[in-house]
């Protein structure tokens, strides 16, 4: 079912967020200015992303890891 | 100005006088501004209290008496800083970040602050507030982003070299677009602290410069003196590579949606580097549509978090734009977003597993030239794409993965704009990245910009 813009307002009014305008909230779900990706194709790009088995990966440092040196 | 640091140094040493040339390219900066939209701030007055306080005599470095601009997002203690956005319009920090720190140490002289996308959001350099910088070689394209003016004032010949952020593609995009060297190093090597954030987990501090030389004499100046970490690039980067060379070149899948011109560049790079006895050898990068929103889902509650302070009081200040992508942040999930950074951990591994078997990676910079100021799509090969994800299509990968890139010049497409190609090498080897790019450097060189001040200002 896709992201109605009802969800949008109880989260804003239930939850702990920020105040965001009607203006907002449509423009998350129908994008008019060109700059963001329509927040429902987004949510089913993540959705597909979380299919992903991850197994055991732990989350990324801020940093990758420097290589190691030879003793 | 066409010097490289080098031969601005040697007329140091010979005699000429910074201070006059800092003022020199102030007032042509300022001469130019209107049309270049590339400053923010001129800082004429530092930049030549900074010149005076020079000594000569003791032991100079390469970067004594050299001039350069700086994003508007990095800090500078007296100088007003508004991360090209109306919300810290008025905001005059009390510190240097250090990367300005490190360069004043170094002698050289800050000659701007420059324009920006709003709070680097954006790859187009777009700003409605302080202007679009327009692409110095087209001006009714765009210059690229979020480090637009830094691009700008190097192209124009108005800074030796500058300092930007990459947080998606933001140093090497302008870069590509405006015909000028831009290098990210790996992550950890140049420190943020100072710098208006975007996002935490995928911020860089990089330089914009006209050749790869001069881009590994900043990064020596500016990376964090870490005796654990591999060592920095050497003063002679022209040195052969063995021809034991290894290149990864992405599989031709990758390459689809890759606008002819840019294809054709590519093609002329690996047919140069085989000549030179290197290896091309095909490697498979993740997906990279999946690694862009793996990308968004930190990107945007880390911009919203940072964001928090201001958008109670001052929400109606920022660019629409902005404000939509903080929204967006708004509504992911936190389970989403530690996903995202596993996927991260997971790019990173496999990589860095890619890496052992190749020395480098190439790939074209952006999958197209400047798009025009204004379009939000692009057709290629018949197809239409969003212009942000052609924009930063090959370049967002690595901001997650930290890996040091760079884009290098290599010639301009049929209409004269720019082709930028990207190299990637392995964590921490910054220097062998920059060696594989003078390399590279040899069969394209740098953009004939001799006289691309006088042509842009009277275009």
């Amino acid at each position: 079912m896709p992201v109605s813009k009802r969800t949008l307002e109880s989260m804003t009014t239930e939850l702990p967020t920020l105040a965001w305008s009607d203006a907002d909230l449509a423009e998350l779900l129908t994008p008019g200015a060109g700059v963001i990706t329509g927040f429902q194709e987004f949510v089913e790009k993540a959705r597909a992303l979380a299919r992903i088995d991850l197994e055991d990966t732990p989350l990324a440092d801020l940093f990758p890891k420097p290589p190691r040196r030879a003793p | 100005m066409n010097l490289t640091i080098g031969e601005l140094a040697r007329g140091f040493a010979g005699g000429a006088d910074p201070g006059a040339l800092a003022a020199s390219l102030v007032d042509r900066a300022a001469a130019v501004n209107a049309r270049a939209h590339a400053y923010i701030t001129l800082t004429r007055e530092h930049a030549l209290a900074t010149a005076a306080s020079l000594e000569r005599g003791r032991e100079c470095g390469p970067l004594w008496g050299v001039p350069y601009a700086a994003k508007d997002l990095f800090e500078t203690r007296g100088i007003r800083t508004t991360a090209g956005s109306r919300v810290l319009e008025d905001w005059i920090p009390t510190r240097d970040a250090v990367v300005i720190a490190r360069l004043a140490a170094a002698g050289a002289i800050l000659l701007s602050k420059t324009n920006q996308h709003e709070f680097a959001h954006g790859a187009t350099g777009i700003n409605a507030h302080f202007g679009t910088a327009p692409n110095p070689w087209q001006p009714d394209c765009l210059a690229g982003g979020s480090s637009s003016g830094s691009a700008v004032a190097v192209a124009l010949g108005l800074a030796a070299f500058s300092l930007g952020s990459d947080t998606g593609g933001s140093i090497r995009v302008p870069a590509a677009l405006s015909g000028i060297v831009g290098l990210k190093p790996t992550a950890g090597r140049v420190s943020t602290e100072g710098m208006v954030p975007y996002c935490w987990s995928l911020d860089h501090v990089g330089i914009l410069a006209r050749t790869v030389a001069d881009t590994g004499i900043v990064l020596r100046a500016i990376a964090e003196p870490d005796p654990t970490l591999p060592a920095l690039p050497v003063a002679d980067l022209s040195m052969p590579r063995p021809a034991t060379l290894r290149i990864g070149v992405p599989r031709d899948a990758l390459l689809d949606g890759v606008a002819p011109d840019i294809l054709a560049a590519f093609e002329t790079a690996m047919k140069f580097l085989h000549g030179e006895g290197a290896r091309i050898l095909p490697i498979d990068l993740p997906d990279l549509d999946q690694a862009r929103t793996v990308s968004l889902l930190v990107q945007m509650p880390e911009a919203l978090s940072y964001h928090r302070r201001y958008l109670p009081t001052k929400s109606d200040l920022y660019g629409d734009d902005v404000r939509s992508g903080l929204a967006f942040g708004q509504f992911l999930l936190a389970e989403q977003y530690v996903g995202a950074k596993r996927m991260i951990e997971r790019y990173r591994r496999e990589l860095a597993a890619t890496l052992e078997t190749v020395d480098a990676l190439i790939t074209p910079t952006c999958a197209i030239v400047a798009p025009r100021i204004g379009a939000t799509t692009v057709t290629i090969d018949g197809r239409e794409h969003a212009v942000g994800n052609a924009l930063t299509r090959f370049t967002g990968l690595f901001n997650m993965t930290g890996n040091p890139a760079i884009s290098i010049p290599a010639g301009r497409d049929k209409a004269g704009l720019p082709i930028g190609l990207q190299i990637v090498g392995r964590v921490y080897d910054d220097a062998g990245l920059l060696a594989v790019a003078a390399l590279l450097e040899r069969r394209f060189g740098p953009l004939d910009a001799t006289d691309r001040y006088d042509r842009f200002l009277g275009a």
